[in-house]
């Protein structure tokens, strides 16, 4: 019996469905705006992954916390 | 059942495999005119994947509303599942090469993860087709000792090789004839910037062993026959437009126009038994569900290390003997092009391995680490979106920042025997399976990772900045060997060094199975070659003892 397809699988699948429709084929296009702007936008979302990683681990401590040992 | 059929053979030559090792000996027995018969499961792929051969990918992804049918497949989350299993070769197009593996060929492991194919071609229809034609040294090594040249050359011809004869790493992957490689494809923009800062401390870089280079490629850049030059779609992981990468499918497909050539699929090869006039060959018919067997003089095992070893076993009744097995440990990497950020790319190429990284490196003896390094586009960009810890939505606007200097690095270091790396058949109430452990010491992990920390720092120093390391299960590289190793002294599951497999008359071994070493450069042209050397020296042994019994 396969693995049923975890949260973070379905949300991956959902965004594969729409990479694979010329529908939305800007959405997943290239962003070639110059070094500067690549740059500083990935710095951003840098800063914005540390957080939420650190968002996500607070959330798994207190979920686990909350749960019952057993 | 032997007793049976223990009169005159039917065949010359009886080959079991349709992968490069087979297809390359069928092809050289064939042309020599002897009666040949490849037996083999020989799925062949459901359907074509229907995508328009003129349209280059971002063409496809803006155009075509059936993309998903070849992108995806039916099942996308196996597609998703097996990237760490398998690489992105393996994509649904592809997907027949396994079909029904676990049924087929049972194999019970932890530690070790391998691809095994059912699929005509075996595992040449997912090749990377990257070409190397070893150095005397590493021949040496795996215990092939006879001149290669010859039929270096003559896999090259059928293959159609195309690439580079005056950069850096000439001498150390194109040891054959230079005539028989067509002209290199243009390098796309990203590896273009890497090869330019490569150049521009060259002499520095190989005074510290490292060679960077185009890869040698067996895809087209001129017409070859039926097969068309590559149309530089981008299309390559998905489809086999105008079959300007070779597959060994096409080998097969041009033997079969030849009368003396029985292509028999659809069985699964069982057991030989060989004995002084021949070999019978049993195997299961997957139609029919019976049991039948074939006659012929010679046997070559070509059905890569992994089932020529289990055939070994199994042929002899051993569920004790634990036979060595190689696999190149290959781990990938993510990088960024600095000299590409932000930048536009250009749209015509092919998808495959654009630059080829060698760095010498001592391990039990002189080798070399490789790197393969390629443009990740055309593999999509849902793949990556796991791996990124950001919410999906800002995950994706982060590698759209990235596209066009996203470099993917897949590094193969060498496998030599060791005791912690095994097969070994077992006797079960459902029928036999292969048991296997892969096993590796705590110095060769350190060594493992001493060379990549190499590799990475070379990488940073082409500014290509290393972001992350995947390390797939032992068996992902698809590269296996050594199963039943040379040897000049006559042990059982050995083999000669002109490929006789010991105490077996009449039984020759074709494909990895006989390497004690494994170098890092990839092994599928040597695979060709040695098949071919193979089938040579069993052909001279048939004419011989035709000779004798005169």
């Amino acid at each position: 019996m396969s693995n049923p397809v975890s949260e973070a699988e379905a949300a991956v699948l959902r965004i594969a469905q729409r990479e694979t429709s010329p529908l939305y084929a800007g959405e997943f296009e290239p962003i070639t705006r110059g070094f500067l702007f690549a740059a500083i936008s990935l710095a951003a979302l840098g800063a914005m992954a540390a957080a939420y990683m650190f968002w996500r681990a607070v959330v798994r401590t207190f979920s686990r916390g909350g749960s019952d040992p057993r | 059942m032997a007793d049976t059929l223990a009169g005159t053979p039917e065949f010359d030559l009886m080959i079991v495999g349709s992968g490069p090792s087979g297809s390359h000996a069928a092809m050289e027995a064939v042309v020599a005119g002897r009666k040949v018969a490849l037996i083999e499961i020989g799925y062949s792929q459901d359907q074509q994947p229907k995508f328009d051969p003129a349209k280059t990918f971002s063409e496809i992804r803006r155009t075509d509303p059936d993309q998903h049918s070849y992108f995806l497949g039916d099942n996308p989350v196996t597609v998703l599942r097996n990237q760490g299993r398998a690489g992105p070769h393996l994509t649904p197009g592809r997907q027949y090469m396994i079909r029904n593996m676990d049924q087929l060929f049972p194999l019970q492991s932890d530690s070790f993860l391998p691809l095994q194919s059912s699929g005509l071609g075996g595992l040449g229809v997912s090749w990377g087709a990257n070409c190397f034609a070893l150095e005397d040294f590493e021949l040496d090594r795996i215990g092939i000792t006879a001149a290669m040249a010859e039929h270096y050359n003559a896999a090259a011809r059928e293959v159609g090789i195309s690439g580079r004869t005056d950069d850096a790493l000439t001498p150390l992957i194109a040891n054959l004839d230079h005539g028989v490689i067509q002209p290199p494809l243009p390098l796309d923009s990203n590896a273009e910037t890497l090869l330019r800062r490569y150049q521009g401390k060259e002499e520095r870089y190989k005074a510290a062993g490292v060679y960077l280079g185009q890869s040698l490629l067996a895809m087209l850049s001129r017409d070859l026959g039926e097969r068309q030059a590559n149309p530089q779609t981008d299309m390559d992981f998905w489809g086999d437009t105008g079959r300007s990468v070779y597959r060994p499918r096409y080998t097969i497909e041009k033997l079969e126009s030849r009368p003396n050539f029985v292509h028999l699929t659809g069985r699964l090869v069982q057991r030989f038994l060989p004995d002084a006039g021949g070999v019978t060959l049993e195997c299961r018919n997957l139609e029919t569900g019976q049991s039948e067997a074939f006659r012929g003089r010679k046997l070559l095992l070509a059905a890569g290390a992994l089932n020529s070893g289990r055939l070994a076993l199994a042929s002899a009744r051993d569920y004790e003997t634990r036979l060595p097995i190689l696999c190149n440990p290959n781990h990938w990497v993510a990088a960024v092009n600095l000299s590409m950020l932000g930048k536009p790319a250009r749209d015509r190429r092919h998808s495959l391995s654009q630059l080829t990284v060698l760095m010498r490196a001592e391990c039990d003896g002189p080798d070399y680490v490789l790197g393969q390094i390629y443009s990740y586009r055309s593999l999509l960009l849902f793949r990556l979106l796991k791996d990124i810890p950001l919410p999906p939505k800002q995950g994706l606007l982060f590698l759209r920042l990235l596209a066009t200097a996203f470099t993917c690095i897949n590094i193969h270091f060498p496998d030599r025997p060791s005791g912690d790396r095994w097969i070994q058949l077992a006797s079960r109430e459902n029928g036999e399976t292969l048991t296997a452990a892969n096993g590796t010491a705590a110095t060769e992990t350190a060594w493992i990772q001493r060379q990549e920390n190499r590799m990475l720092r070379f990488l940073a120093g082409l500014w290509c900045i290393p972001m992350g390391v995947t390390r797939p299960l032992h068996g992902a590289s698809i590269h296996y060997a050594g199963t039943l190793p040379y040897s000049a002294e006559e042990r059982p599951f050995t083999t000669s060094p002109n490929g006789k497999l010991h105490g077996a008359p009449n039984v020759y071994v074709a494909d990895g199975s006989s390497w004690r070493f494994m170098p890092a450069k990839g092994l599928t042209l040597t695979l060709m070659a040695n098949a071919r050397r193979v089938a040579v020296q069993a052909l001279r042994d048939l004419a011989a003892e035709e000779v004798a019994s005169r």
